[in-house]
Parts: C-alpha cells; sequence; structure tokens
C-alpha cells in the first residue's frame, strides 16, 4: 500500500479512453494498445483518484465507508493488489508529498 | 450466373484454365486447381454463389496444385498458392478442398483490415445477429450448423466481418467447418443438410464441410445489426442455459478473439465498445441441440 507520502492520482494526459458500463469498465492505453479491464473496485479507486491524489489509508478508508469494503487482511491485500496492477498499466500514477 | 450453372467438366476446364472467379460477397475470390476432386466439392458447397466474369477484379487468387516429382505419385500432396507464392507446408491430396477453405480464412483474416475480425459464428433472425466468439473446441460450429437449420440466417461460421463505420456484420456465409462427432451429430439433427465426404487424419481430425443454406447465400448482400454476443460452450449433460456475461469481460475476450483488433488501434476499441452499447452478453451452455435451439428461440422472441 502506498504511504501517506506516496499519494496516487489516475493519469490524465489523454493516454487513457475509458468506456464504463455500469459499475466495470475497460481502459485502452493509447500508448500500447492494450486493452484492460476495470472491475467494480478498479473502477471505483479510478473514480475516487480523478483529479486528486490520495494516499493508500485514504484509499482504504474511502473504499469501507463507501462501498463496504471489509477491512480484513485479505481485503487489503486484494486492494493492494488492485492498485498495484492499476500502477503497472499507467492507469494510475505516483505524486509525490 | 451460378455456380451450379456449369458443368463439372466446364468447372475442371476452368479450374485447370483462367480459374473460377467466384464471388463471396464481399470478397471475390479466383480459384485454380489441377485437383479434379476440388470440382466435386465446389460444386456440393458453392453451388448457390454467383460467378464473376473472368479477368474481373478478385481480392485474392488461390491455386491449390498437385504436387511435383515423387509427390505425384507417392503419397501425394496438395500446394496452396496465394498470389502465385506457395503458402503453406504441403498437406495430403485428399486434404485439397479443407485446405482451401482453411487457406481462405487465412486469406481474409491476414488481409481484409477494412473489417474488424474476429474469430466468431454469425446467426441471425428478424435483422439481428448473434456474434458467438469462442475458441476451438466450444461447439459454436455445431451449434451455428443446426441453428442455420432451424430458421436462423447464416452470417458467417469462423470470421465475424464487422464494418467499422455502421457496425454491422457483413455476410460472409461459406460453408460451415464440422469437426470429428460434429458431423454425426449434424447428420441426425438435419438430415436433408448437403455435406462433404469426411476428410481423415486432418492437424483437426476429422473434418466435412456443410454446405450453406440457399436462403443465407441469396441474402449474402443484406448486413445485419449485432444485438447479442454468446460465448457457446458444449458440456455434455448440461441444460441449455444463458447467464448473463459481463461486458467489459465481453469487450476483452472479443479483443482476444479478434485477428486485427491491434491494427485497428484506437478506432478497433472504439468500433468494439460502441457495439457492446447496444448488444446483451451471455455466456451460453448446452449439452443438447434441440434444446439450444429452444434457448435460442426464446432469446430472439424475448427482443
Amino acid at each position: 500500500m502506498t504511504d501517506s507520502l506516496h499519494r496516487l492520482q489516475l493519469e490524465e494526459g489523454g493516454r487513457f479512453l475509458i468506456k464504463t458500463w455500469g459499475d466495470e469498465a475497460v481502459a485502452y492505453d493509447l500508448l500500447s494498445g492494450d486493452t484492460h479491464f476495470l472491475d467494480p473496485l478498479s473502477l471505483a479507486i479510478t473514480r475516487y483518484l480523478s483529479g486528486t491524489a490520495r494516499s493508500g489509508e485514504e484509499i482504504a478508508d474511502h473504499l469501507a465507508s463507501n462501498f463496504d469494503l471489509p477491512t480484513d487482511e485479505h481485503s487489503l491485500d486484494y486492494l493492494h493488489a488492485t492498485l498495484s496492477r492499476l500502477e503497472a498499466i499507467g492507469l494510475l500514477v505516483v505524486k509525490s508529498a | 450466373m451460378k455456380l451450379s450453372d456449369l458443368s463439372r467438366a466446364r468447372l475442371v476446364t476452368c479450374l485447370r484454365g483462367e480459374g473460377v472467379w467466384l464471388s463471396l460477397s464481399p470478397f471475390v475470390v479466383c480459384i485454380q486447381s489441377d485437383v479434379p476432386a476440388l470440382a466435386d466439392r465446389l460444386i456440393e458447397m458453392y453451388a448457390d454463389f454467383a460467378l464473376v466474369p473472368s479477368g474481373a477484379f478478385a481480392d485474392f487468387h488461390i491455386e491449390l496444385r498437385r504436387g511435383r516429382g515423387l509427390r505425384r505419385w507417392i503419397r501425394p500432396q496438395v500446394d496452396f498458392h496465394f498470389d502465385g507464392v506457395p503458402t503453406f507446408h504441403p498437406l495430403p491430396l485428399d486434404q485439397a478442398y479443407p485446405m482451401l477453405e482453411w487457406g481462405l480464412n487465412w486469406c481474409i483474416a491476414s488481409h481484409a483490415h477494412q473489417y474488424l475480425i474476429v474469430h466468431a459464428a454469425v446467426v441471425e433472425r428478424s435483422g439481428k445477429a448473434v456474434i458467438m466468439p469462442a475458441p476451438p473446441g466450444a461447439g459454436k460450429s455445431t451449434l451455428c450448423a443446426a441453428l442455420v437449420h432451424r430458421g436462423w440466417r447464416l452470417l458467417s461460421d469462423e470470421l465475424a466481418l464487422l464494418d467499422v463505420d455502421s457496425g454491422h456484420v457483413i455476410p460472409l456465409a461459406r460453408p460451415i467447418n464440422l469437426k470429428n462427432r460434429s458431423i454425426e451429430i449434424i447428420r441426425r439433427f438435419a438430415p436433408d443438410a448437403v455435406l462433404t465426404p469426411p476428410v481423415h487424419d486432418t492437424r483437426k481430425g476429422r473434418v466435412a464441410l456443410l454446405r450453406p443454406p440457399a436462403d443465407s447465400v441469396r441474402r449474402i448482400d443484406e448486413p445485419a445489426m449485432p444485438a447479442w454476443i454468446v460465448f457457446p460452450k458444449y458440456q455434455a449433460g448440461t441444460q441449455a442455459c444463458f447467464r448473463p456475461f459481463s461486458k467489459g469481460q465481453t469487450c476483452l475476450r472479443i479483443a482476444q478473439e479478434s485477428f486485427n483488433y491491434d491494427i485497428h488501434g484506437r478506432a478497433g476499441f472504439e468500433i468494439l465498445t460502441r457495439m457492446l452499447d447496444h448488444c446483451d452478453c451471455y455466456e451460453f451452455s448446452y449439452g443438447e441441440l434441440e434444446d439450444a435451439m429452444q434457448a435460442f428461440a426464446a432469446l430472439a422472441a424475448s427482443s
């Protein structure tokens, strides 16, 4: 999970086209040509990080209070893996404080 | 003029000479061959297709030539030439016709980039198309063959051609490729269906091709709008069942089953997502064709 100095934000340089259907989406990477599936958790994260950088704690708190995401270790691991994946594909970028 | 208007002798002469120019709408293919049995297969499978005057523009020039030298006599082989160039490893001579179909699939999938091409069967009823992408072995062709003998129009067995401007599926109602047990299943299901004699020991096992219904060939210039994306899966012993499926994951699976999604780039993504806006998506499992037919009839009636 990112610490409070390491904040994540949605990539907003126009690299991705995002198409949403209900609570899921696909993101097309104009740079690589890859298409990625965004499950409801990924989509909720990208929406939350649109325009504002947040720490891992803030993201976890937001998801717990708005989407009933459990705060047990397994759920936090899943959230961590999701953030890592979104960062790896370039959809989330790190903003230093 | 249709292919069935040619006598067998005339067809053999054309194949050996200037070629047979066949309209598959939207493509014209020129076929040349010195394999006489190929004429019989073309008569069985393409009787209802229109011929184009020789010398007209052809999208694909295909030649199937018997092997030379010893290969003419000992374990004879056939070579596939595309635009005059040998394109694949030779196959046993008795596989000449399947090779023509597989090679033609390759020609279209590798060159017709004016379309977004997806590995999928497509059938249509009342102007609405069902696109059925599936990996080999899922029962796609068997299901497609059964549906076109129960009132659905064949648009394609292997290659769904999506028009990038209109989003329509462009018909390519060529013969349906049946493999192994599917051959007997369709013979029992549709006793009037015309199939080629099975060819054994191909790289896909035992194969036979099924003649496309005459009505599907007659309407080969009528595109259809996709209304459903269905991922079929044959599972012995299961009841036919549609399960709603995620549009996002459908998008990814179609991209994976496409031959040229990457070539289209952003436009490919936009075509696909635009299409999904107007389609319902399902996974479909079935164990019996009759059950499957009823389920598809209910699907059509539900719209």
